[in-house]
C-alpha cells in the first residue's frame, strides 16, 4: 500500500474530526488578520513615505524659485537669515532638505519586527546624529504593549500549536481507542502508517502555513514583479517548510515514547514552551545582563555637558576650529566670525568630546545585536524569527545596513554644507542640484542566503534528528498496546 | 471534608514529578525575571536620578545670560523609575523616557527603550509580570486539567461519588489543594519580591506589592477555577486539556493583540508628521514672541497702547518683549493642549476598545490593572508627562516674567537673569500618583475582573449535577 | 494429513518482572481447529495471543504462522492473519465499509471495491444500511462483526480472537460462532481465548487451560461433556 493511500485514508479521519475544523478556522482566520495587520501597518509607513517625499518636492520646489530669482538678482521679497536658500548654513540644518527613508520592503506586510520603534526615516541634516536619528512616530504605548500582530508571529508561534495539536495523539490516541491493535493486525511496517498518520497531519498545518502566507501575499498586494521577490518568498516558504518540520520532528519524538496521548499533550506543550518561550527568555536574560542598552539619558546629559563646556570655552572652540580649517581664516581675515562658523565650531568641538561616547554607545549596541543574533541559535523559534524578520525586510542586519549608509550620508551632507559655509559660498542653483541624495541599498539576495543558511541548516539537522530519533521509537511504541 | 480533600491533592501534587519540574522551571524564570529585571531597573534608575540631577545642577549654574536664552536652554525631563517598575515595566520600554522642557514647544518624549533593543529581546524578555500572566496560568492548567477528568477516566470518580462526596465539596477541596501546591511555588518568589522592593522603596512599595498580589490572587483563582470545572465537564483530560490550552493562546496570546489591533482600528491616531504639520499651522496663526510683525501681534500692542494711554511700547510700564513672549507662551499653551488633549483622548479611545476585550480575555484587565499599580501604565506616564509640561510652562513664565519685570524698555534681550532667578523656578519634582488614586482610575479593570469571577462562581454554584461516567 | 500447524508456539515464555505471564508455552492449532484457550483472569491468555502478533516479544521461545516465526518476519506473517479483540475499535467517525476499506487496503495493498467490502460486511451479518453508517455509534456485536468483515476481506486463514464476544448477548454471540464454524469450514486455524466454557465446548475443536502461564491441561472437545470440562476447569484453579 502507497504512501500517498494511506495519507488519503488519513485524511479522511481527520475531515471528520472537528478539532481539525476548528484548528483550521481559527488558524486561518487569526493568519488572514495579523497579514491585514501587517499589511495597514506598512501601509501607513508607506503613506508616511509618500507625505514625505511630497512635502519634500513642494518645499524643494518653492525654495528653489526662491533660490532662482535671488540669484537673478530679485530684491523685491525680505528673506529671513533661517529661511535663506542661499545659506549653506540653513540649508544644511535642514532647510528643505531631503529625507533619508527605509522604504517597507516588498514582503514587508508579513512582518513588522522593530519596524514600529526604529527610525525609518530622517530629514537630513547637519546637526548630531544622536539629536535626531530617532523614530518618534506616534503611537499609543498601552497598545504597542501587546506586542504586534503578524504573520511572523502567528508562523512563529501559533503553528508549532496547530502541527502539535494536529499529531499529539496521532498514536495515543490510537492505542487509546484500540483502533491502533487492528492496524497493526495487517502486514504493513508499523512505522509507516504511524508515519502515514503524523506527516497527514503535518502536512496539513504546513499547507495551512504556506497557503496563508500565498493568501496573505495576494490580499495584501505585494508586487511580484521582481524576481527578488519571488526568491525571498521561496525562502520565506522553505523557513516554514524547516520549522514545521522541526516541529513535526518533536511530535514524531514523542509520539514514539509510548506516552497517554494526554502524556504526550502535556511532553510537546513543555517543548513549545521550551522552544518558543524558555530559551528565548533565557538568551533574552543573558543578553540583556550581559549587553545592557547602553543609555540614551546619559548620553544626552553628556552631550549637554560638552555643549555647554564648549559654549563656556568658546575662543578656544573657535581657536582649535580656525586651526584645523585654514582656509576659513584667510578668508575671514578682519571682520567678525560668522556666527555659523562659531556654531560649528561648537558643534564641532561638542562633538570632539563626545565622539569616544558616541562610539561606546554604537559599540556597546552593536555588542548588543551581535550577541543576541549569536544566541539566536539557542532555539530554532529564535532563529525562525530572524530568518523571517530578514526576509520580510524587518530584520536586524537591514536597519544596520540602514544606520550605515545613513551614517555615509550623514558625512557627505555635511561635508558638502560645511565645506560651503567655510569657504562662505552662498548656494547656487547648479548647488542646489548637487545636494547630496540619500536611496537605501539593499542587500544582495546571496548576502541574505548567507545569513539565514546557518540557521536553517541546523532546524534542518534538529528536525532530522528528532525525526530519526522518532522513527527508531514508532516501531517500538508499534508494539505496545 | 474538604480539608481531607485539599490534603490528598496536595500530597498528590507535590509527590508529582511533573509539579516539581514544571515548579522548578516557573520558579527559576520568576526568579531570574525579577532579579534580572531589578538589575537593569536599578542601574536605568541610578543613572536616571544621576541625569536629572546633573540636568538641573545645569539649569541652576548656568551663567549670567538673558533669560529667554535660558528658556531656550531648558533642560531635560527623564521619567523616574517607579518602585514596582522591575516587576512590569509596563508601558515603559514604548514610551519615551525622556522630554526636552525648552521655550515655545511642547516636546514629545523621546529614546523609546524599545528601539534600542532587538526584535529577539522583545521576543523572548519576561518581566515577573509576564511570567505570572502567561505561564502560571499555563502551569495551573497543566496542574489540574485531569482533576475531574482524570479521576473520572480512572474510575475513582465513581467511587467518590458512591461516597456521597458532593460535587462542591470535591471542587473546592481540589481547588484549595492545588492553590496550596501553587502557593508552595509563588510565595518564596513573592518573598524575593518583597525583600527586592522594601530594599529600594519601603512602605508605598509594599502597599503596591501587596495589592498586585491580590490582583494576580484573584487572576489564578480565576484560572483554577476554569480549569476544575472544564475539567468536571470534559469527556477526558485529553479534551480537557486541550479546551483549556486553546483557552489559554487565546487569552494570552491572541486577544490581547487583537483587542489592540482592533482600538487601533476604532480611534486612529494621526502620522506624527501629520501631527507636527497641524501643531505648526495652528501655532503659526497666532502670536509667537518672535515675529513681532504678525497681525495678532499688532493687536495686542494696540491694546495694551490704548489702555495705558501711551503711544509706544517702550513707554509701557513693564518690558514689552517679555510680556508678549508670555502671551505667545499662552497661547502656544492653548494650541498644544488643544492638540495633545485630541491625541491622549483617542488614546483613552483606544485603552477603553482595548479594555473592552476584557470581556472576552480576562488577562487584558488583569494586565492593565498589573501597569497601573506597577505605576507604568500610560495613565501614569501621562501624570509625569503633564507635570514636566507644567514645569516647563512655569519656567517659561518665570523666564518671561522676569523680562517683563525687570528689562529696560526695548532691552528685552540685553537683561540678563543671574542664579537668584533660575533658581526662583525651583527645582522639578514629581509626585506619582498614590495607590489609591491608581486603584481608583483602575475602577474599569477592577470591575471586569471581579465580574469574571464573579460569572464563574456563579456558573460553578449553578452546576448541580457532576457527570462521574 | 502431515502434523502442520498454522498456528505454533514453541516454549514461549514471558515475564514482567517477577510475574510469568507466560511460562514454555507450547501449543499448536491446525487448519480447520478452533483452539480455545481457558484461564483465569492473569493466566497469560492475552499474552500468547499478543505474541503471534508481534504485540509482545517472547523473552524466549517463538510463535510461528504458518512456519514462519513472528518475530523474524513480523510483516509477512500478518498477511493471512486476522485479530479479533475483546471489542474491536474502528475509526467512529468513519462508516462501516470506510472503516474496512481503510482495514483491507492495508491488508492487501489494492483497493478492494465497494460491491465485494458490502459483500464482506452483509455476510458478517450486517444489512446495507448499517454498512453505511458511521461506526460511533455501533453497538458491540456490531463491530465484532465488521472485525468478521476484515478478516474475511483479507482472506485470512489464521484467527487470533481475544476475547471476542463477552459481553455479547446469547443471540450475538450464537452468530458470532456460527460465523466462526463458516470460517473453520473454510480451513482457518482458530486460536480464541475465551472465559465461555460452553461455547469453547460447543465451537472449539480442542481447549487448552492455562494457569500462571503454564498449559496444564489439553483436551479434545468431542472427548468431554460440558460438565466435565466445567468440572476439569475448577479443579485446575483449585490446586
Ligand atoms: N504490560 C505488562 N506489564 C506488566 N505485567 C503485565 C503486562 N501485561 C501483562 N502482564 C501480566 O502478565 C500476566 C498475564 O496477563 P494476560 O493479560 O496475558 O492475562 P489474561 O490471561 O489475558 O487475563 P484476562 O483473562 O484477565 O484477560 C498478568 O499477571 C499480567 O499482570
Ligand atoms: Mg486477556
Amino acid at each position: 500500500m502507497s504512501f500517498l493511500t494511506m495519507l488519503r485514508f488519513e485524511w479522511r479521519v481527520l475531515r471528520r474530526e472537528r478539532l481539525l475544523w476548528v484548528a483550521v478556522v481559527f488558524f486561518g482566520a487569526l493568519g488572514l488578520y495579523a497579514a491585514s495587520s501587517g499589511a495597514r501597518f506598512t501601509a501607513q509607513q508607506r503613506l508616511t513615505i509618500a507625505e514625505l517625499e511630497q512635502a519634500h518636492a513642494q518645499r524643494r520646489d518653492s525654495l528653489g524659485q526662491l533660490l532662482g530669482r535671488l540669484h537673478a538678482g530679485d530684491t523685491s521679497r525680505r528673506v529671513s537669515a533661517f529661511a535663506d536658500p542661499r545659506s549653506p548654513a540653513v540649508v544644511g540644518r535642514g532647510l528643505g532638505a531631503p529625507y533619508t527613508i527605509l522604504p517597507p520592503a516588498a514582503l514587508a506586510p508579513l512582518a513588522i519586527g522593530q519596524r514600529d520603534v526604529q527610525p525609518f526615516w530622517a530629514q537630513a541634516s547637519t546637526r548630531t546624529k544622536q539629536t535626531f536619528f530617532v523614530n518618534d512616530e506616534i503611537e499609543n504605548p498601552a497598545v504597542l504593549v501587546s506586542g504586534r500582530l503578524d504573520l511572523a508571529f502567528v508562523i512563529l508561534v501559533v503553528y508549532p500549536l496547530i502541527i502539535l495539536a494536529l499529531t499529539f495523539d496521532a498514536v495515543a490516541g490510537e492505542r487509546e481507542r484500540g483502533t491502533l491493535a487492528i492496524v497493526l493486525a495487517q502486514p504493513v511496517d508499523p512505522r509507516r502508517v504511524l508515519g502515514a498518520k503524523l506527516a497527514a497531519r503535518a502536512l496539513l498545518a504546513l499547507a495551512l502555513a504556506l497557503g496563508l502566507t500565498f493568501v496573505a501575499v495576494l490580499l495584501t498586494g505585494v508586487s511580484l514583479g521582481d524576481p527578488d521577490t519571488w526568491l525571498r518568498l521561496a525562502l520565506w516558504c522553505a523557513v516554514i517548510v524547516v520549522y514545521g518540520a522541526f516541529w513535526f520532528g518533536i511530535s514524531m519524538a514523542v509520539n514514539a515514547a509510548r506516552m497517554s496521548a494526554a502524556a504526550s499533550a502535556v511532553s510537546l506543550l513543555a517543548a513549545w514552551l521550551g522552544v518558543v518561550v524558555v530559551l528565548p527568555a533565557v538568551a533574552a536574560a543573558v543578553v540583556t545582563v550581559t549587553h545592557p542598552s547602553p543609555s540614551r539619558i546619559a548620553l544626552t546629559t553628556r552631550l549637554r555637558e560638552a555643549t555647554d563646556a564648549a559654549s563656556a570655552k568658546r575662543e578656544d572652540a573657535m581657536a582649535s576650529f580656525l586651526l584645523d580649517h585654514p582656509a576659513y581664516i584667510a578668508d575671514a581675515s578682519g571682520g567678525a566670525p560668522d556666527p555659523n562658523v562659531v556654531s560649528m565650531a561648537l558643534q564641532d568641538a561638542a562633538e570632539r568630546v563626545m565622539a569616544p561616547e558616541y562610539a561606546a554607545f554604537d559599540a556597546a549596541l552593536d555588542a548588543q545585536r551581535d550577541a543576541a543574533a549569536s544566541f539566536r541559535f539557542l532555539s530554532p523559534a529564535l532563529v525562525t524569527q530572524a530568518a523571517l524578520l530578514d526576509l520580510a525586510g524587518a530584520g536586524e542586519a537591514r536597519f544596520r545596513a540602514y544606520e550605515r549608509q545613513f551614517d555615509t550620508y550623514h558625512a557627505e551632507w555635511r561635508d558638502f554644507f560645511f565645506s560651503r559655509t567655510l569657504s562662505r559660498r552662498s548656494l547656487s542653483p547648479t548647488d542646489w542640484d548637487a545636494i547630496p541624495m540619500f536611496r537605501f541599498a539593499e542587500e544582495s539576495a546571496s548576502a541574505l542566503w548567507r545569513r539565514l543558511a546557518p540557521g536553517l541548516g541546523m532546524t534542518l539537522l534538529l528536525a532530522m534528528a528528532l525525526a530519526a530519533l522518532g522513527r527508531r521509537g514508532l516501531t517500538a511504541a508499534a508494539q505496545a498496546r | 471534608m474538604i480539608a481531607t480533600i485539599a490534603a490528598k491533592e496536595f500530597r498528590e501534587l507535590v509527590r508529582d514529578g511533573r509539579f516539581r519540574w514544571a515548579a522548578v522551571v516557573v520558579g527559576s524564570l520568576l526568579i531570574v525575571a525579577a532579579l534580572a529585571g531589578w538589575t537593569a531597573w536599578r542601574t536605568q534608575a541610578q543613572t536616571r536620578d544621576a541625569a536629572q540631577s546633573t540636568m538641573q545642577a545645569m539649569w541652576f549654574n548656568q551663567p549670567a545670560k538673558n533669560p529667554h536664552s535660558a528658556a531656550h536652554y531648558g533642560l531635560w525631563a527623564f521619567k523616574p523609575q517607579m518602585p514596582l517598575g522591575f516587576i512590569d515595566r509596563g508601558v515603559d520600554p514604548y514610551t519615551g523616557t525622556a522630554s526636552w522642557l525648552e521655550a515655545h514647544r511642547q516636546n514629545e518624549f523621546r529614546f523609546r527603550p524599545a528601539m534600542d533593543a532587538t526584535a529577539a529581546q522583545r521576543f523572548g524578555e519576561w518581566t515577573t509580570a509576564g511570567v505570572l500572566q502567561l505561564l502560571v496560568p499555563l502551569l495551573i492548567i497543566l496542574l489540574a486539567h485531569g482533576a475531574f477528568a482524570g479521576e473520572r477516566e480512572r474510575g475513582t470518580l465513581r467511587q467518590l461519588a458512591s461516597l456521597g462526596v458532593p460535587a462542591r465539596t470535591l471542587l473546592i477541596g481540589k481547588a484549595v489543594g492545588i492553590g496550596g501546591a501553587m502557593g508552595l511555588l509563588l510565595v518564596p518568589v513573592a518573598a524575593v519580591g518583597a525583600a527586592l522592593v522594601m530594599r529600594d522603596s519601603g512602605a508605598d512599595g509594599l502597599f503596591r506589592l501587596f495589592a498586585l498580589g491580590g490582583v494576580y490572587f484573584a487572576y489564578f483563582t480565576l484560572f483554577l477555577v476554569l480549569t476544575l470545572f472544564v475539567s468536571a465537564r470534559a469527556a477526558s483530560a485529553r479534551g480537557a486539556l486541550i479546551v483549556l490550552l486553546s483557552l489559554w493562546a487565546w487569552n494570552g496570546l491572541v486577544a490581547p493583540r487583537l483587542a489592540a489591533d482592533m482600538a487601533r482600528g476604532v480611534a486612529p491616531t494621526p502620522t506624527a508628521r501629520a501631527f507636527s504639520a497641524d501643531v505648526q499651522r495652528s501655532l503659526a496663526n497666532g502670536v509667537d514672541g518672535h515675529s513681532p510683525a504678525s497681525t495678532r501681534n499688532r493687536l495686542l500692542q494696540d491694546s495694551l497702547l490704548a489702555a495705558h494711554g501711551v503711544s509706544h511700547v517702550d513707554s509701557l510700564p513693564f518690558n514689552y518683549s517679555g510680556y508678549s513672549m508670555q502671551r505667545g507662551e499662552e497661547h502656544a499653551n492653548g494650541v498644544f493642549d488643544h492638540h495633545f488633549g485630541e491625541l491622549w483622548a483617542q488614546y483613552a479611545a483606544q485603552d477603553r476598545a482595548q479594555l473592552a476585550g476584557a470581556v472576552v480575555a480576562p488577562l487584558v484587565a488583569v494586565r492593565q490593572l498589573s501597569m497601573a499599580i506597577a505605576g507604568t501604565d500610560f495613565a501614569q506616564h501621562r501624570a509625569f508627562a503633564d507635570a514636566a509640561e507644567s514645569y516647563r510652562r512655569l519656567l517659561n513664565k518665570a523666564m518671561n516674567d522676569a523680562i517683563a519685570d525687570h528689562a529696560a524698555p526695548g532691552q528685552g534681550f540685553s537683561y540678563l537673569g543671574d542664579s537668584t532667578l533660575w533658581a526662583g523656578v525651583g527645582p522639578f519634582e514629581y509626585e506619582a500618583p498614590g495607590l489609591g488614586r491608581v486603584l481608583v482610575a483602575q475602577a474599569p479593570s477592577l470591575l471586569f475582573v471581579t465580574a469574571w469571577l464573579f460569572a464563574l462562581v456563579v456558573t460553578v454554584r449553578r452546576e448541580r449535577r457532576l457527570s462521574v461516567l | 494429513m502431515a502434523y502442520s500447524p498454522l498456528l505454533e508456539a514453541r516454549g514461549l515464555t514471558k515475564r514482567y518482572g517477577d510475574t510469568v505471564a507466560l511460562d514454555a508455552l507450547d501449543l499448536g492449532v491446525n487448519s480447520g481447529e478452533v483452539y480455545c484457550l481457558l484461564g483465569a483472569n492473569g493466566a497469560g491468555k492475552s499474552t500468547a495471543i499478543n505474541c503471534f502478533l508481534d504485540f509482545v516479544r517472547p523473552d524466549t521461545g517463538s510463535a510461528l504462522i504458518g512456519g514462519s516465526v513472528v518475530a523474524d518476519d513480523p510483516i509477512g506473517t500478518k498477511q493471512r492473519l486476522a485479530y479479533i479483540p475483546e471489542t474491536v475499535m474502528l475509526y467512529g467517525n468513519l462508516s462501516a465499509v470506510e472503516n474496512l476499506e481503510y482495514f483491507a487496503t492495508l491488508a492487501t495493498g489494492t483497493r478492494p471495491a465497494r460491491p465485494d467490502l458490502l459483500k464482506h460486511l452483509i455476510t458478517a451479518g450486517l444489512t446495507e444500511v448499517q454498512a453505511d453508517q458511521r461506526v460511533g455509534g455501533f453497538s458491540k456485536g456490531m463491530r465484532q462483526k465488521v472485525g468478521i468483515a476484515i478478516a474475511l476481506a483479507k482472506g485470512a486463514d489464521v484467527l487470533l480472537l481475544d476475547e471476542p464476544t463477552s459481553g455479547l448477548d446469547p443471540k450475538a454471540s450464537n452468530e458470532f460462532h456460527g460465523l466462526l464454524g463458516m470460517l473453520r469450514a473454510h480451513g482457518a486455524a482458530v486460536l480464541m481465548a475465551t472465559h465461555d466454557l460452553f461455547r469453547a465446548k460447543e465451537s472449539g475443536t480442542r481447549v487448552g487451560i492455562m494457569k500462571r502461564g503454564r498449559k496444564v491441561a489439553e483436551l479434545r472437545t468431542d472427548e468431554i461433556g460440558h460438565a466435565d470440562l466445567e468440572q476439569l476447569y475448577l479443579q485446575h484453579m483449585h490446586d
